[in-house]
């Protein structure tokens, strides 16, 4: 009677060990379970760091470090510019990044995000959503990792591509309502569907 | 005119010292609460406020979204701006006089702890 019993406890530790290994080498790997851009945004190296900012960044730049725990004078030493004259508004996007390991990014005069670090959120993408006010119609902005190689903005029945430069997005959105999602494909040919929220 | 004179120096010294209480400040509206889908906390109103945040996390699981908007004194608002990723999000928009808003998504499927809401006009 004791013989079985103790097999089946045997088996089972041995199940659970072996669950156990394959969530670790997933995480080593890289594997789906690693969200937000943890798969690395080349741009942020390649790109040179701006000499100079603009006074609105350096003042967020400084805010932001603080609240991410970043010291602020090496924080201003790494912002990289990833894109200009972006929409209605001709914003800026720049980035540093945090102590954390997560990009810190400002589309200027509109929106900031320092994500908590590089897998905060869905995988391969960090986004918000700007604009909304004046003339400045509604629009995502959004970091995006090595990994993603194409990015569709659905909305209604409409598609459209979206570039990606420097590991980033943007599109302007359409006042009319409908739902809007952004479509990622991922190198390994695999595919997700993010819902932007409906309340406008 | 002297006496009008002196009403008008009166007056603007006052609007000075106005202007002056009224930049520089800012107010933290939430500081720790669990947010249920939908809910919304807001501050006081002030003037010439440039920025709005929220800076939260997902422990109770999930991908939630949270939004930040301005509300002029009207009740009319300015669009939500939304982010997805747990951290702190800026809304840099501006207004001339309002108040700001924090807000959980109506179609978030998890609550979202919120550190704090802050707003200012620095």
């Amino acid at each position: 009677m004791k013989r079985p019993h103790a097999w089946r406890i045997a088996v089972a530790a041995a199940a659970v060990a072996a669950a156990g290994a394959g969530l670790v080498v997933r995480h080593a790997v890289g594997g789906p379970r690693d969200g937000g851009v943890s798969a690395g945004l080349a741009a942020m190296d390649r790109l040179p760091a701006e000499r100079t900012l603009p006074a609105d960044v350096a003042r967020w730049v400084e805010s932001s470090a603080v609240a991410t725990n970043t010291d602020a004078a090496q924080a201003k030493t790494r912002v990289r510019k990833l894109r200009a004259n972006l929409g209605a508004a001709r914003s800026d996007l720049y980035a540093y990044r945090a102590a954390s390991g997560g990009t810190c990014f400002d589309l200027t005069a509109q929106v900031a995000l320092c994500p908590k670090d590089a897998q905060a959120g869905p995988r391969g993408i960090q986004w918000v959503t700007g604009g909304g006010f004046g003339s400045v119609p509604r629009n995502v902005a959004a970091l995006v990792s090595d990994e993603v190689v194409g990015i569709d903005l659905v909305v209604g029945a409409g598609t459209q591509r979206v570039p990606i430069r420097n590991n980033t997005i943007f599109a302007e959105l359409p006042s009319s309502p409908g739902s809007e999602e952004l479509r990622l494909t991922f190198r390994d040919g695999t595919a997700e569907t993010i819902a932007l929220p409906d309340e406008h | 005119m002297r006496t009008l004179a002196r009403i008008g120096l009166v007056a603007a010294v006052l609007f000075a010292l106005a202007v002056g209480v009224a930049r520089g400040w800012s107010q933290m509206y939430v500081n720790v609460a669990v947010f249920a889908p939908a809910q919304t906390a807001a501050s006081s109103f002030n003037a010439s406020l440039s920025e709005n945040y929220i800076q939260w996390d997902n422990r109770y699981g999930g991908y939630p979204s949270v939004g930040l908007r301005y509300c002029a004194s009207n009740g009319s608002c300015y669009s939500w701006v939304w982010s997805q990723s747990p951290g702190v999000f800026y809304d840099h928009r501006t207004i001339s006089y309002g108040l700001g808003e924090c807000h959980a998504y109506g179609g978030n499927n998890y609550n979202v702890w919120v550190s704090g809401c802050r707003v200012s006009n620095g």
